[in-house]
């Protein structure tokens, strides 16, 4: 543009300024100042809702999300307490390799001894008299006093108790068990049979 | 007394600057006392354009509005506060007429610019006979509204024609080739009217 351009059109001038005078007649309302203060006081109001309205939604996402995220911690890390490690039932199997076969004989012989034993005894127990029945089945009760440790259902007969293998649950624990106490309790009916038989010996 | 007038300008502007830092710091009050110095230039030059008073009302506040949100932007480098506010009323102006329908698409062609001397263009737009100022009030009314606004802002409103292209937000060279393009058109149409009265 230059910088001398100007243009005087002094008839244009004329124009505007009688279209001036023209607006200036219209009447306008002294309170624009009052309505625009207003109107700015609204404004400012609404973006403070807004805002206060937007800070409202973000501090319950926010609260959400984290309450999600406890959960899903919470759901993994239960999930690996609760959960072993998955194992393969591991059928138990009492293997008879594990126990030397010898010995594994030699107890089953000992508690086909004990057993023949003691059916001796039931027959032998009743020609006693009774004092060395009562002794008998006193130094029976005595030994038989304390419970073994197998869990054994009692038959309604006291002497059958023990030569039924159904009535107990673990068999072989009960048979170590039994051969050390009935082993005891053999040397001891041996010791007072002897002692008896010498007794009438001498009569 | 240009530089008497000059010297209130600027004084003007300076008050204007330090009104509108005020309002930036947060002192609401420093906006009414800028509403009430210039309410009066914003409504001549809406008024003139919107001749409604609700809608001129409407237009007007909305150009304060516009100020009071857009203040951050103001720039004492590019324009005084006075200049600024007219730029938020110009756009504001079009876009209500836009919204009105009324603002019509005016194209450059039909109009062969080297047939028209500038002497004689001058002579018609500075004949101030009663029959021409009639023709030219005429013409002017048979411009576009963004049109007639140009001419009010350089003719009325005595802002240059750099202020001017601040104001439209266009470049110095498309205002200059703009307002001749303008002057030419006018005469053109003065011519027309004339021709129609003796026929």
């Amino acid at each position: 543009m230059k910088k001398t351009e100007t243009y005087h059109d002094e008839a244009l001038r004329i124009i505007m300024r009688q279209q001036a005078e023209e607006t200036r007649k219209m009447e306008f309302p002294e309170d624009l100042a009052d309505q625009l203060m207003q109107r700015i006081e609204q404004k400012e109001a609404l973006k403070r809702t807004a805002l206060q309205r937007k800070r409202r939604w973000l501090a319950v996402g926010i609260a959400a999300a984290l309450a999600l995220l406890v959960g899903v911690a919470l759901h993994v890390f239960d999930q690996d307490v609760e959960k072993p490690q998955p194992q393969v039932a591991k059928k138990v199997e009492i293997k008879n390799d594990s126990i030397p076969e010898k010995e594994t004989e030699e107890v089953t012989k000992d508690s086909a001894n004990v057993i023949k034993e003691i059916e001796r005894l039931q027959y032998e127990m009743p020609r006693l008299p009774v004092a060395q029945t009562t002794m008998a089945k006193d130094s029976m009760i005595e030994i038989t006093d304390e419970p073994p440790m197998a869990d054994v259902m009692l038959a309604e007969n006291e002497e059958d108790s023990i030569s039924h293998p159904h009535y107990v649950r673990n068999w072989e624990v009960y048979i170590q068990q039994m051969e050390a106490q009935m082993q005891a309790h053999i040397e001891a009916v041996d010791r007072e049979y002897n002692e008896m038989m010498t007794y009438y010996k001498d009569y | 007394m240009e530089r008497q007038m000059g010297n209130r300008q600027t004084v003007t502007a300076e008050e204007d600057a330090r009104l509108v830092k005020s309002i930036l710091d947060g002192n609401r009050v420093s906006f009414r006392m800028l509403i009430n110095r210039h309410a009066a230039t914003v409504r001549m030059f809406v008024a003139r354009f919107i001749p409604m008073l609700e809608d001129e009302e409407e237009v007007t506040q909305d150009v304060f509005m516009k100020a009071y949100e857009s203040l951050q932007r103001f720039d004492t480098e590019k324009a005084n506060f006075k200049t600024w506010l007219l730029r938020i009323a110009y756009h504001a102006v079009l876009k209500h007429l836009r919204n009105e329908s009324r603002l019509e698409l005016v194209e450059l062609e039909g109009l062969r610019l080297e047939t028209i001397s500038d002497e004689a263009t001058d002579a018609v737009l500075g004949d101030t006979t009663s029959h021409r100022l009639t023709l030219l009030k005429q013409a002017v009314s048979q411009l576009a509204p963004d049109d007639q606004m140009l001419i009010s802002l350089y003719y009325y409103d005595g802002h240059p024609l750099k202020e001017i292209a601040y104001i439209v937000d266009r470049t110095d060279s498309y205002l200059s080739s703009r307002f001749q393009w303008l002057r030419k058109k006018i005469y053109q149409t003065v011519i027309k009217l004339e021709r129609n009265e003796k026929d």
